[in-house]
């Protein structure tokens, strides 16, 4: 039959048209499911673990920073000594924090250790008043040309009452006779400790405005510049000492007028001798208190300024220790898909910014072959700089009435120099007579900070007396 | 002319097609994907959310100094938290010192549960848990972070200030019998690892303060 029925040309229309749809609605099924589990994978969180190694650095320098000051803490010994307790205690606290992170999968590990040193001013009677060793000053220098960290005062006993509207209208950078305040820089940052009818007070200048911050108790409170708390209640107004820039001094003012303790850590040094406290930094500070760095107070009617470190042991205050300043720890830390080896520097409540100001770490003058007007000596120095950049250096000889004798200017480059010059001078013909004592300076740069250090000697040929 | 016996193939052929897109329908509705993402109390996103406040917490209470005070806040001579109300622990209240107004503040009144435990070492080595908050055990989906501190022989153990409105913790009074530093006290809930009198003897325990958090 020639015609073909319509309904034998449908072919099953409706079957394909099902499968059809049927088709259709699977492979939208799948276009969905793509779709979500794209999100799915674009919103997981990343756990690469890197904050887990930031973290760990912080938590390093801070764990460490404790065990430095634990090592300082401890009777007074040499720098090298210091140096090797601090690599033992570092690896000891290694091995501690270990054991934490032994349970999460991640190592953290101390694998080597150095130092920079410092010099640790302490006043650990509770009964003495901030006064000098060696002298009843009451407004003195303590620290001069310094940057200064761990610095705390526990405050025992006043000798007065002081109103707290009374100290911060009157505590404005200039000077002030009724109560005890730390001045630094000459009046930049000050920091009155007092009691206002009972209750210890703190209140700090910051160059603009005076703020205080009550202790809420009466003695003993401590209080921490570093970490900027007292009593362990924290105090805002203290983090305005982080402004201060370079190196300043530290004075104290009527230290008559409170009794107790204190201590601080500055990044200059002594020498390595424990039986006394000389050395280029408490040259600095006795120059700066009694013009004179030498240790016999008959000549220049007082001083010294501190106590020698076997001295600080057995009971004498103010005295100095060797310390150590800043360190730095060589860390690895291990999960198993972060590996990081940074290297952590460790101080623990500095002031302000790190340390890089070059100092004068040894600075011996011997008066030999000086007779009549031929002023000699032999200077042997040692200069150094924590970040390696030593650019001048100066070593001045000049008569007591300001006659240059000579001046010797040795290059100086990296993070260390050292050497020993003589520098010499006949006066005949310059100078009728000369005036002792000499004066020698030494001045130290490296482009942005500069520290001096001065001595005082007499141009006759041998080193007793003061100056020797 | 139409074809009389056909009817049957097409009633057929129309009942298989009704039953192909029936299941085809039925099986691209289930095989749509319940996800993480899927909004549910437990979904990845939620835990990502609390995973970053939590560490953010740490963080900002470690950076405040806020962290440290938390962990000597121990009553000596009650051997517990200073105001704990369940035990040497605190359950329905955060701990009354800056630590817990941080805590409240971001995991507090949102339907977020949280526990913190500090995690200490014994000299033998070992690592013993004391409990600082508990609010019951924690869901699947909860998350920790951690933050390690070392405590040292000098630290002073923390008292409440006399203001209870500040939230602030201070050191004890050296003048009272109740106070001591954690070197010359038997009393604190971690006991001294390093006590060999050599430079290391300053430390004292290294702890971990963990935070848990999950949804209610």
């Amino acid at each position: 039959m020639a015609t073909v029925s319509p309904d034998d040309d449908r072919g099953q229309l409706i079957i394909v048209a099902a499968i059809g749809l049927a088709v259709t609605l699977v492979a939208l099924a799948l276009i969905l499911n793509s779709a979500i589990y794209t999100q799915n994978i674009a919103s997981r969180n990343l756990d690469s673990g890197a904050d887990d190694a930031v973290t760990a650095r912080s938590d390093v320098s801070d764990g460490l920073g404790g065990v430095m000051n634990g090592v300082n803490r401890q009777s007074a010994r040499d720098y090298s000594t210091l140096d090797s307790e601090f690599g033992t205690a570092a690896k000891t606290w290694s091995n501690d924090a270990a054991n934490h992170g032994a349970l999460r999968g991640h190592s953290v590990r101390v694998t080597g250790t150095a130092t920079y040193g410092g010099v640790r001013i302490v006043d650990d009677d509770s009964t003495s008043t901030f006064q000098p060793f060696g002298s009843s000053a009451t407004d003195w220098v303590v620290a001069p040309d310094v940057r200064a960290r761990a610095f705390t005062i526990t405050a025992h006993g006043f000798a007065s009452t002081d109103l707290q509207s009374t100290v911060e209208s009157t505590l404005d950078g200039s000077d002030n006779n009724d109560f005890f305040y730390v001045d630094v820089d000459g009046g930049q940052w000050q920091m009155a400790v007092y009691d206002d009818s009972g209750t210890t007070k703190v209140t700090v200048f910051d160059g603009s405005s005076a703020t205080t911050c009550s202790a809420d108790a009466s003695t003993p409170v401590t209080v921490d510049i570093g970490a900027g708390t007292v009593n362990g209640m924290p105090c805002p107004a203290m983090s305005s000492i982080s402004e201060q820039n370079g190196p300043y001094t530290i004075e104290y003012e009527n230290g008559d007028e409170i009794t107790g303790t204190y201590e601080l850590t500055v990044d200059r040094v002594i020498d390595n001798d424990l039986s006394t406290e000389a050395g280029p930094f408490t040259d600095a500070v006795d120059m700066t208190n009694y013009a004179a760095h030498c240790e016999d107070p008959a000549v220049s009617g007082d001083g010294p300024t501190y106590a020698s470190p076997n001295d600080g042991d057995s009971g004498s205050s103010p005295y100095v220790a060797p310390a150590l300043y800043s360190g730095t720890a060589d860390v690895n830390f291990r999960t198993k898909s972060v590996d990081s080896s940074p290297t952590v520097r460790v101080a623990d409540g500095e002031l302000g910014e790190a340390a890089t100001a070059p100092r004068v770490t040894k600075f011996e003058v011997t008066a030999d072959g000086s007779s009549g007007l031929f002023v000699q000596f032999t200077i042997e120095w040692a200069v150094e700089d924590p970040d390696g950049n030593l650019d001048t250096l100066e070593i001045r000889v000049e008569d007591g009435s300001g006659a240059l004798a000579d001046s010797a200017t040795p290059s100086v480059s990296g993070s260390s120099a050292s050497d020993k010059i003589t520098i010499s001078r006949d006066f005949t013909g310059t100078l009728g007579t000369l005036t002792n004592p000499q004066v020698i300076t030494i001045t130290v740069t490296d482009g942005t900070d500069s520290r001096t250090v001065i001595q005082k000697h007499d141009a006759d040929g041998d080193m007793t007396g003061c100056a020797p | 002319m139409a074809r009389q016996d056909r009817g049957q193939a097409h009633t057929l052929e129309s009942i298989v097609g009704a039953i192909l897109l029936v299941t085809s329908l039925v099986f691209a509705l289930q095989v749509t994907a319940v996800t993480p993402l899927s909004a549910s109390t437990s979904s990845q996103h939620i835990e990502n959310q609390h995973q970053a406040t939590a560490e953010g917490v740490l963080a900002t209470a470690h950076a405040d100094g806020a962290l440290k005070p938390a962990v000597l806040y121990w009553d000596l001579s009650n051997e517990k938290f200073h105001d704990a109300d369940a035990g040497t622990f605190y359950t329905n209240i955060p701990p009354t010192n800056r630590f817990g107004a941080i805590l409240d503040r971001s995991l507090g009144g949102r339907g977020i549960a949280y526990n913190v435990f500090i995690n200490y070492q014994t000299p033998a080595g070992n690592i013993e848990t004391q409990r600082m908050v508990y609010q019951g055990e924690p869901s699947d989906n909860a998350i920790s972070a951690r933050r390690t501190l070392t405590l040292y022989d000098v630290d002073l153990v923390f008292v409440p200030d006399s203001d209870p409105n500040t939230f602030r913790a201070k050191h004890c009074d050296a003048a009272d019998p109740a106070c001591a530093t954690l070197g010359g006290t038997g009393d604190f809930y971690a006991p001294d690892i390093e006590t060999g009198g050599g430079p290391d003897d300053a430390i004292y325990n290294i702890v971990e303060v963990e935070v848990v958090v999950w949804r209610q």
